[in-house]
Protein backbone atom coordinates (compact mmCIF):
# COMPACT_ATOMS: atom_id res chain seq x y z
CA UNK A 1 0.00 0.00 0.00
CA UNK A 2 1.20 3.25 -0.55
CA UNK A 3 0.65 6.95 0.59
CA UNK A 4 -2.01 7.80 -0.93
CA UNK A 5 -4.08 4.33 0.02
CA UNK A 6 -3.61 5.41 3.55
CA UNK A 7 -4.47 8.72 2.96
CA UNK A 8 -8.25 7.85 0.98
CA UNK A 9 -8.54 5.17 4.24
CA UNK A 10 -8.44 7.50 7.06
CA UNK A 11 -9.79 10.72 5.58
CA UNK A 12 -13.97 10.11 5.13
CA UNK A 13 -14.20 13.06 2.86
CA UNK A 14 -11.31 11.87 0.55
CA UNK A 15 -12.81 10.87 -2.89
CA UNK A 16 -11.44 7.13 -2.78
CA UNK A 17 -12.63 6.94 0.57
CA UNK A 18 -15.14 4.03 -0.19
CA UNK A 19 -13.08 2.27 -2.52
CA UNK A 20 -10.24 1.99 -0.70
CA UNK A 21 -12.61 1.06 2.62
CA UNK A 22 -14.19 -1.94 0.00
CA UNK A 23 -10.55 -2.80 -0.69
CA UNK A 24 -9.17 -3.09 3.04
CA UNK A 25 -11.88 -5.14 3.72
CA UNK A 26 -11.44 -7.42 1.11
CA UNK A 27 -7.61 -8.04 1.90
CA UNK A 28 -8.72 -8.77 6.05
CA UNK A 29 -11.92 -11.04 4.92
CA UNK A 30 -9.07 -12.75 2.91
CA UNK A 31 -7.05 -12.29 4.94
CA UNK A 32 -3.89 -11.32 2.79
CA UNK A 33 -0.54 -10.22 3.91
CA UNK A 34 0.47 -6.53 3.51
CA UNK A 35 3.98 -4.55 2.79
CA UNK A 36 4.77 -1.19 2.97
CA UNK A 37 7.73 0.34 3.11
CA UNK A 38 9.79 2.48 5.43
CA UNK A 39 10.10 5.15 2.81
CA UNK A 40 6.07 4.80 2.25
CA UNK A 41 5.33 5.59 6.20
CA UNK A 42 7.82 8.61 5.88
CA UNK A 43 6.05 9.91 3.13
CA UNK A 44 2.53 9.10 4.56
CA UNK A 45 3.23 10.61 7.58
CA UNK A 46 4.68 13.91 5.99
CA UNK A 47 1.19 13.64 3.75
CA UNK A 48 -0.75 13.67 6.61
CA UNK A 49 0.63 16.37 8.36
CA UNK A 50 0.17 18.46 5.48
CA UNK A 51 -3.16 17.35 4.88
CA UNK A 52 -5.11 16.01 8.35
CA UNK A 53 -2.54 17.57 10.90
CA UNK A 54 -0.37 16.66 13.86
CA UNK A 55 -2.83 13.80 15.56
CA UNK A 56 -3.67 12.11 12.74
CA UNK A 57 -0.11 11.96 11.28
CA UNK A 58 0.74 10.94 15.16
CA UNK A 59 -1.69 8.28 15.48
CA UNK A 60 -0.90 6.60 12.36
CA UNK A 61 2.40 6.27 12.95
CA UNK A 62 0.98 4.47 16.31
CA UNK A 63 -0.92 1.99 14.89
CA UNK A 64 1.57 1.23 12.91
CA UNK A 65 3.89 0.05 15.73
CA UNK A 66 1.01 -2.48 16.41
CA UNK A 67 -0.15 -3.25 12.66
CA UNK A 68 0.26 -6.95 11.02
CA UNK A 69 1.68 -5.21 7.85
CA UNK A 70 5.20 -5.41 7.49
CA UNK A 71 7.47 -2.72 6.92
CA UNK A 72 10.05 -3.08 4.87
CA UNK A 73 13.56 -1.09 5.17
CA UNK A 74 14.40 0.30 1.87
CA UNK A 75 17.90 -1.37 1.64
CA UNK A 76 21.35 0.00 -0.71
CA UNK A 77 20.58 -2.55 -2.88
CA UNK A 78 16.65 -1.13 -3.08
CA UNK A 79 17.77 2.38 -3.27
CA UNK A 80 19.56 1.88 -6.16
CA UNK A 81 17.77 -0.38 -8.12
CA UNK A 82 15.37 2.24 -7.93
CA UNK A 83 17.29 5.03 -9.06
CA UNK A 84 18.15 2.67 -12.04
CA UNK A 85 14.75 2.46 -13.15
CA UNK A 86 14.24 5.89 -12.54
CA UNK A 87 17.07 6.91 -14.86
CA UNK A 88 16.16 4.24 -17.48
CA UNK A 89 12.45 6.01 -17.40
CA UNK A 90 13.03 9.52 -18.44
CA UNK A 91 9.16 9.61 -20.16
CA UNK A 92 8.14 8.75 -16.71
CA UNK A 93 7.06 10.26 -13.24
CA UNK A 94 8.30 8.01 -10.70
CA UNK A 95 9.49 9.33 -7.26
CA UNK A 96 11.63 7.48 -5.57
CA UNK A 97 9.64 5.97 -2.80
CA UNK A 98 7.63 4.78 -5.35
CA UNK A 99 10.00 3.29 -7.63
CA UNK A 100 11.19 1.48 -4.34
CA UNK A 101 8.13 0.35 -3.79
CA UNK A 102 8.16 -1.31 -7.17
CA UNK A 103 11.45 -2.90 -6.65
CA UNK A 104 10.23 -4.40 -2.86
CA UNK A 105 7.52 -5.69 -4.58
CA UNK A 106 9.36 -7.42 -7.19
CA UNK A 107 11.50 -8.81 -4.46
CA UNK A 108 8.53 -9.89 -2.09
CA UNK A 109 6.61 -11.11 -5.35
CA UNK A 110 3.75 -8.64 -4.71
CA UNK A 111 1.52 -8.52 -7.66
CA UNK A 112 -1.04 -5.83 -6.19
CA UNK A 113 -0.98 -2.82 -5.04
CA UNK A 114 -3.33 -0.61 -2.94
CA UNK A 115 -3.02 2.91 -4.42
CA UNK A 116 -4.96 5.80 -6.11
CA UNK A 117 -1.69 7.71 -7.74
CA UNK A 118 -1.42 5.75 -11.65
CA UNK A 119 2.78 5.46 -10.83
CA UNK A 120 2.49 1.68 -10.49
CA UNK A 121 0.34 0.93 -12.88
CA UNK A 122 3.12 3.03 -15.43
CA UNK A 123 5.74 0.33 -13.56
CA UNK A 124 3.35 -2.65 -14.70
CA UNK A 125 1.78 -3.55 -11.12
CA UNK A 126 -2.09 -4.16 -10.76
CA UNK A 127 -3.88 -1.73 -9.02
CA UNK A 128 -6.80 -3.26 -6.14
CA UNK A 129 -8.54 0.05 -6.64
CA UNK A 130 -8.51 3.64 -8.66
CA UNK B 1 54.86 -16.58 -14.33
CA UNK B 2 53.06 -17.68 -17.34
CA UNK B 3 51.77 -20.07 -16.01
CA UNK B 4 50.50 -18.81 -12.99
CA UNK B 5 48.84 -15.56 -14.93
CA UNK B 6 46.52 -18.23 -17.32
CA UNK B 7 45.16 -19.43 -14.00
CA UNK B 8 44.33 -16.02 -12.82
CA UNK B 9 40.88 -14.94 -12.01
CA UNK B 10 39.61 -11.04 -11.99
CA UNK B 11 38.16 -10.45 -8.69
CA UNK B 12 36.05 -7.71 -8.02
CA UNK B 13 33.90 -6.45 -5.39
CA UNK B 14 30.10 -8.43 -5.33
CA UNK B 15 27.23 -6.17 -6.12
CA UNK B 16 25.22 -5.39 -3.41
CA UNK B 17 21.79 -7.94 -3.66
CA UNK B 18 19.05 -7.41 -1.63
CA UNK B 19 18.18 -10.49 0.19
CA UNK B 20 14.48 -12.15 -0.01
CA UNK B 21 12.72 -11.69 3.39
CA UNK B 22 12.32 -14.48 5.98
CA UNK B 23 9.27 -12.45 7.67
CA UNK B 24 5.94 -13.06 5.75
CA UNK B 25 4.01 -11.07 8.31
CA UNK B 26 0.77 -12.20 10.19
CA UNK B 27 -2.50 -12.17 7.75
CA UNK B 28 -4.50 -8.61 7.99
CA UNK B 29 -7.44 -9.02 10.04
CA UNK B 30 -10.66 -6.85 11.01
CA UNK B 31 -9.02 -6.49 14.42
CA UNK B 32 -5.90 -4.97 13.19
CA UNK B 33 -4.97 -1.77 14.47
CA UNK B 34 -4.87 0.50 11.17
CA UNK B 35 -8.33 -0.57 11.17
CA UNK B 36 -9.19 1.48 14.30
CA UNK B 37 -7.97 4.78 11.62
CA UNK B 38 -10.68 4.04 8.63
CA UNK B 39 -12.52 7.13 8.35
CA UNK B 40 -10.73 8.45 11.67
CA UNK B 41 -10.11 11.91 10.14
CA UNK B 42 -13.90 13.33 10.55
CA UNK B 43 -12.01 17.11 11.19
CA UNK B 44 -10.58 16.85 7.57
CA UNK B 45 -10.60 18.75 4.48
CA UNK B 46 -11.89 16.79 1.23
CA UNK B 47 -9.04 15.46 -0.52
CA UNK B 48 -8.15 13.73 -3.64
CA UNK B 49 -5.68 11.28 -2.56
CA UNK B 50 -4.52 10.89 -6.33
CA UNK B 51 -2.73 14.28 -5.68
CA UNK B 52 -0.32 13.63 -2.90
CA UNK B 53 2.48 15.18 -4.77
CA UNK B 54 0.66 17.96 -4.99
CA UNK B 55 -0.50 18.12 -1.60
CA UNK B 56 3.19 17.48 -0.75
CA UNK B 57 4.60 20.14 -2.88
CA UNK B 58 2.22 22.88 -1.21
CA UNK B 59 3.06 21.56 2.48
CA UNK B 60 7.13 21.99 1.60
CA UNK B 61 6.95 25.16 -0.13
CA UNK B 62 4.93 26.78 2.66
CA UNK B 63 7.16 26.07 5.06
CA UNK B 64 9.17 29.27 6.13
CA UNK B 65 12.70 27.78 5.66
CA UNK B 66 11.82 26.69 1.78
CA UNK B 67 11.41 30.55 1.18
Amino acid sequence: MDSSGYLALINPRDIYHQQVVEAASRIARQQWRTYTTNYVIAEAHALFLARLGYQHASAFLRQFERSSAVIVRVGTADDQQAREIIYSYSDKRFSLTDATSGVVMERYRVGVALISDHNFLQYGFAALWL
Amino acid sequence: MRAQAKHAVRVAPRAPRAKRPRTRGRPMTFDDPLFELIGSATDAAPTDSSKKYEYLAEAFANKPECE
